[in-house]
This record gives C-alpha cells, sequence and structure tokens, in this order.
C-alpha cells in the first residue's frame, strides 16, 4: 500500500517531447488513470513510473522516497500489459511464479501464492496449460495473476483490455475494479477509452501532447472540464459546441452566435472572465442538460431546430437537431423522442454551461 | 500453389520433391555405399554392388588411424568452443543492437559485414603473422580465434533479427518481475528465440567444421581439423584405397549431421507449437 507522487516529470527522445513537466500525486489506495489519445505520453509517464525509462528530468516518489534511479524491480510495482507479455516458455504456473522464483522465495510458499491467486482469478484448471493454449482472455487473467502474485505496493496498467473483444472487455473491467476493491492497492492505468476510466478510477488524469491538462476526481473531470480539450474528449456523445460571443450585462448573459441569440436571466453574479463586457466564447452542453420540447418558447434561452438523427440506445435515445450551421445532440427518453425531420424546442439551462475561451479553451466559467 | 497452377498436382510436388533430394542425397549416398564395399565392386561399369560383401572393416582401418581420430577431434573441439563463443558474444552483441539506442549502430552492423567481403586468401597472411606473434600457430585455441572472428559478423546479424522480434513488453515483464538487463536476455528472450538462436548455432558449427583454408595454413601437426587431414589422406596414407577415404568422409560428416539431428527436433517443435508472443 503506498503513496506515489510524479514531481516534474519530461521525457525527450532525441528532438521529440514525449512527456513534459508531469507532475501528479497519487494517493495510497487509489485508483488513478491516465486518459488521453494514442501518443500522447501516457505510456511513457507510466513506464517512467515503472523504471522501465528513464526520465530525461523529474522524479519519482514512493511513499516520499526517491526511487528515481530504482530499478524496476526494487520499486515493489507490478505491470499488466496491453499484449499480455507472457512468457511464451512457460506454462501458465511458471509464469505467475517467475517474479517469486526471482525473488529465491521458499519452494511451498511459491506453491500457495500461486495457487491462492489463481483461484481467485478462476485459473485453477489452467496452471499447467501453455500460454498458446490460452484465450486472449485467459491470457490477461494470467497476466493480472502475475502481478497480483508478487503482492506489489503498485498495480500499473498499460491498456491491459485494448486487445479483448468488447464483451470479454467489459468483463474483466468489472473483475479489475473488483479486485481493487478487495485489494486496495494503489493502481495506475493507462486508457485511450474515456468509459474505462470514468468506470475504474478515483482520479483520472486526461493528457495531451505529453502534458496533463486536467488532472482530478473522475465525476468533476465529467462535470467540471477545465478546458476544451477535457470537455470534447470525455463525454458520450461528445459535448455540443455553439461558437459565439456572450455578453453579461446586468442580470442577463447574451449569446449571438450565427443565425441565433439566445439570452439567460443570472441568478448569481456573472463569472469574472465575463466581467469585461462582449467575449468570443464557445458554449458547450451536453445531451443530458439539453431539454427537448414543442418549438415557440418564448424564453430567450431555447430556439427552435429541425432533427436531424435519432439514435436509439434502447434505454436512451440521442437526438441530433439542426439549427443553420448549429448542431447539438440532446438526450431523451426513448417514448418521449420526436420524429426524424421534425421541428423541436431546445433548451439549455444556465447552470448546465460550459464556457470556455475560443482562443484559450480554458474554461471561463 | 495447387490452385495457382492447377497443372501441378500433389502427386508432381511429391515427384519434384523426390527428384531435388535424389539430387542432394545422392553424393552422399554414394560415398555411404562407397565405404561399405571393396573398391572393385563400384569402379567396375556398371557397378557391382554385392550385399554379402558390404564391410565395416574401413570404418575400423580409418579409426585405427590416430591421426584422423586427432583431427576429429580437433575439429569437434574447435567448431564446438567457435559456436558457443559465436553464440555468446552474438548474443551480448546483438542485444544492445536490437534492443538499445546504440550509437551509431547501423554503421557498426555494416562495417561488420563490409569487412567479411575481403576475400580469406587475402587475410590468411596477416592471421598467420598475428598467430605466429601470439603462438597461438597449430593451435586450438588459434583455430578457435580465428573462426569466430570470421563466423561472428553473420551471428551478430541473425540473432539481432531474431531478438528485434521479441515484443518489447515480454523484456519489460521480465524487468519488471526481477530481472536485469542481462537476466531478461537469458531468461526470457533466449528461450523465446531458442529455435532460431539453435539454427544460428547449428550455423556457426557447421562453418567452422566446414572450414578447409585457414586450417591448412595455420595449422601442421597438432591442431590440424579433419576437412584438411581428409584432404591429406586421399594423396597420401589412403591412397591404396578408395573406400578408406569414403569411410573417413563419412565419419568426418557425422558430428554436423548428428548435430542437426538432435536439434532439429528442437527447431521443429518451436516451429510446429508456433511462439506467440
Amino acid at each position: 500500500m503506498s503513496q506515489v507522487e510524479l514531481r516534474g516529470l519530461s521525457k525527450s527522445f532525441g528532438p521529440v517531447h514525449a512527456v513534459r513537466d508531469v507532475s501528479l500525486d497519487i494517493p495510497d489506495h487509489s485508483f488513478v488513470t491516465l486518459l488521453g489519445p494514442s501518443g500522447c505520453g501516457k505510456t511513457t509517464t507510466l513506464n517512467m513510473t515503472a523504471g522501465l525509462e528513464r526520465a530525461t528530468e523529474g522524479a519519482v516518489l514512493l511513499d516520499g522516497k526517491d526511487v528515481t534511479g530504482w530499478a524496476p524491480h526494487e520499486r515493489g510495482m507490478a505491470m499488466v500489459f496491453q499484449n499480455y507479455a507472457l512468457y511464451p516458455h512457460k506454462n501458465v504456473f511458471e509464469n505467475i511464479a517467475f517474479a517469486l522464483r526471482l525473488q529465491r522465495r521458499p519452494r511451498d510458499e511459491i506453491e500457495r501464492r500461486v495457487r491462492a491467486t489463481a483461484e481467485a482469478l478462476e485459473l485453477g484448471a489452467l496452471l499447467t496449460r501453455r500460454i498458446a493454449q490460452l484465450s486472449g482472455g485467459q491470457q490477461q487473467r494470467v497476466a493480472l495473476a502475475r502481478a497480483m502474485a508478487k503482492e506489489p505496493q503498485v498495480f500499473l496498467f498499460d491498456e491491459p483490455l485494448s486487445n479483448l473483444d468488447a464483451g470479454l472487455r467489459t468483463r474483466l473491467r468489472v473483475e479489475i475494479k473488483r479486485l481493487h476493491q478487495q485489494l486496495r492497492t494503489t493502481s495506475i492505468f493507462v486508457t485511450h477509452d474515456q468509459e474505462e476510466a470514468m468506470i475504474l478510477s478515483d482520479l483520472v488524469a486526461v493528457m495531451r501532447d505529453g502534458v496533463v491538462v486536467q488532472y482530478g476526481p473522475a465525476k468533476e473531470i465529467y462535470r467540471r472540464p477545465s478546458h476544451l480539450y477535457v470537455a470534447t474528449f470525455i463525454g458520450k456523445p461528445r459535448m455540443s459546441l455553439l461558437a459565439g460571443r456572450l455578453r453579461a450585462s446586468g442580470a442577463t448573459a447574451e449569446l449571438v452566435a450565427d443565425g441565433l441569440r439566445l439570452s439567460w436571466p443570472l441568478e448569481a453574479a456573472p463569472p469574472p472572465a465575463l466581467a469585461g463586457g462582449e467575449r468570443e466564447v464557445l458554449l458547450g452542453v451536453r445531451a443530458e442538460d439539453v431539454r427537448l420540447g414543442p418549438p415557440g418558447g418564448a424564453d430567450g434561452d431555447s430556439f427552435a431546430g429541425e432533427v436531424e438523427l435519432l439514435e436509439p440506445l434502447g434505454s436512451d435515445t440521442y437526438v441530433e437537431v439542426r439549427r443553420g450551421p448549429h448542431r447539438l445532440i440532446a438526450r431523451v427518453e426513448p417514448d418521449s423522442a420526436p420524429r426524424l425531420g421534425e421541428t423541436v424546442g431546445l433548451r439549455m439551462p444556465w447552470a448546465r454551461l460550459h464556457l470556455f475561451d475560443a482562443a484559450t479553451e480554458q474554461r471561463i466559467n | 500453389m495447387a490452385s495457382a497452377m492447377p497443372w501441378l498436382r500433389p502427386g508432381a510436388v511429391y515427384a519434384l520433391v523426390a527428384l531435388l533430394l535424389l539430387w542432394t542425397v545422392a553424393p552422399v549416398a554414394w560415398i555411404a555405399t562407397m565405404s561399405v564395399q571393396p573398391e572393385i565392386n563400384y569402379v567396375s561399369v556398371p557397378p557391382r554392388l554385392r550385399v554379402e560383401q558390404t564391410s565395416l572393416r574401413w570404418y575400423a582401418a580409418t579409426l585405427a588411424e590416430p591421426e584422423f581420430v586427432a583431427a576429429l577431434r580437433t575439429s569437434t573441439i574447435v567448431a564446438t568452443a567457435t559456436m558457443l563463443l559465436c553464440v555468446t558474444l552474438g548474443a551480448l552483441t546483438a542485444y544492445p543492437l536490437a534492443r538499445l539506442n546504440v550509437p551509431h549502430r547501423n554503421l557498426y552492423l555494416t562495417l561488420s559485414v563490409t569487412a567479411r567481403m575481403v576475400p580469406a586468401m587475402i587475410l590468411i597472411i596477416p592471421m598467420f603473422l598475428i598467430l605466429r606473434g601470439l603462438r597461438l600457430l597449430d593451435s586450438h585455441l588459434g583455430l578457435i580465434i580465428v573462426y569466430t572472428a570470421f563466423l561472428l559478423p553473420y551471428v551478430i546479424w541473425m540473432l539481432k533479427n531474431f531478438f528485434e522480434q521479441v515484443p518489447y513488453a515480454l523484456e519489460a515483464a521480465a524487468r519488471m518481475d526481477g530481472c536485469s538487463r542481462l537476466g531478461a536476455l537469458v531468461r526470457v528472450i533466449i528461450p523465446v528465440t531458442a529455435p532460431g538462436v539453435v539454427a544460428t548455432a547449428v550455423f556457426a558449427f557447421i562453418g567452422a567444421w566446414n572450414e578447409f583454408l585457414f586450417g591448412l595454413i595455420l595449422s601442421t601437426r597438432v591442431a590440424v581439423p579433419v576437412t584438411v587431414k581428409l584432404s591429406s589422406l586421399v594423396s597420401t596414407t589412403f591412397h591404396s584405397d578408395t573406400s578408406l577415404v569414403a569411410a573417413a568422409g563419412m565419419l568426418a560428416l557425422l558430428p554436423p549431421v548428428l548435430l542437426v539431428f538432435v536439434l532439429n527436433r528442437f527447431i521443429v517443435r518451436g516451429l510446429v507449437e508456433g511462439m506467440k508472443y
């Protein structure tokens, strides 16, 4: 059980800066996800944490101790890889036992620990199998078992579910979550799948171009994205955006977009960023925060549009509405979904809007 | 193949394979026959081979020749040592070239084969002088050093290619589990690429075993390899009986063939089960 601290980690490969000044506090027992598209530096950050790659700058602290120069196995960490990385020349038992054998543990202890871990992951019947005889899902469970048998202080996961088909991915995702709830071992999980990140994590670090854009509780990342990039990366369907000029005057805020004029009564003081009068913004709204109703509402914060696309998912239906150049997605109950081509009224409550500066793309409300 | 070339029926394929096999095996089969028959039986036209005259006495005679046995021993020692040295040094060189960010590694790789483009004949005088300076003429060690120097570049290239195919994560897993880089090489990378490593080892052994030119120049009495001894036997001791030469040839063939047979099972096992990384 340990706390990990990354302090100003950077990694350059020649002129390429893969990771730039990444600092993260990973509390004891927590499950932290590094989330971002491929090439954003998340795996490199994980490898530096593991000691597999040397940091160009910065430090890795484990329970306050600087372990930056330590060999990977000295850090008490275990890693699960995307391609499983099982030893093909060893059977399941020997794969799980490998680290324990290298630690020169007594024979009976190795036997006991391997069997216990295998039982926990329902691998008991497969211990004598060769790796090539296992399915992808079984291989990844063996990889989990191999990591668990070491009883590490920290688990590192490098996109462990990416190579599995959708059904298996969902099942193993649950299994990883259950394991973490049981073991409470500090875990760092790398993925490009935002759904995985939301489901598994206590804390999420969203990365782009080697930099952490936002780090916080999963819920906050979703509810209050600090940057347009985070807002559009997280959430399914993607957050709808309206570009326009926003003005706060007195007790109302007014948005003028291409062919559209919307206004909201302000209950509290406007955000300080709007104090300077007009401002070019991107206004974001999530599908669940858009209300559909009959067209022609007199209120300033609603407008009419035409239903262009319906995406019924069973539990919900996503409705894509078009108004001039603007497109918004709303989530509705399947029974109250409008028809294709129908004109509907849209309403977006001020409290649920995300405002980003058009130039800096930073959140301003 | 059958679908691309419909005229090529499976029967025809087997016939072609049989023909190729005959092509490669026939000379060896003929020497094998010669080694157990009196000369008169196979020099007459047409040859008249007689089963009742089949005998192993030429083998017995060859093995009774101490110089020939010594040459067999020399070749076995030299080829085995060359093989082990090539694979050990080769693996230790190929690994960093395959895995680490070694500066100028392409230059190094290119240079190492370019050196081999120089005809051996040209290098023989300097080699002779070097070995004389080191007092290693006519010694096992001298031959081992020279053969290793010649085979190592190929071994490095072959091993580097095999090592490059091992996924990085496999090595990372080994290092997380407690291996040093050298440990990961020995415990994971080499076992995983075993079929390739074994094939490379066999290549080095056969290369050293079949070498003739350097053995001829650098050895005189003590460390004469079997290839050189064979050629001298043809013109001296055994001049009277071709069957003796054939038996000696068969005996000289035996060690590499045995090695391939023993290790081939290992290579095939690796290939059949497939290396699933």
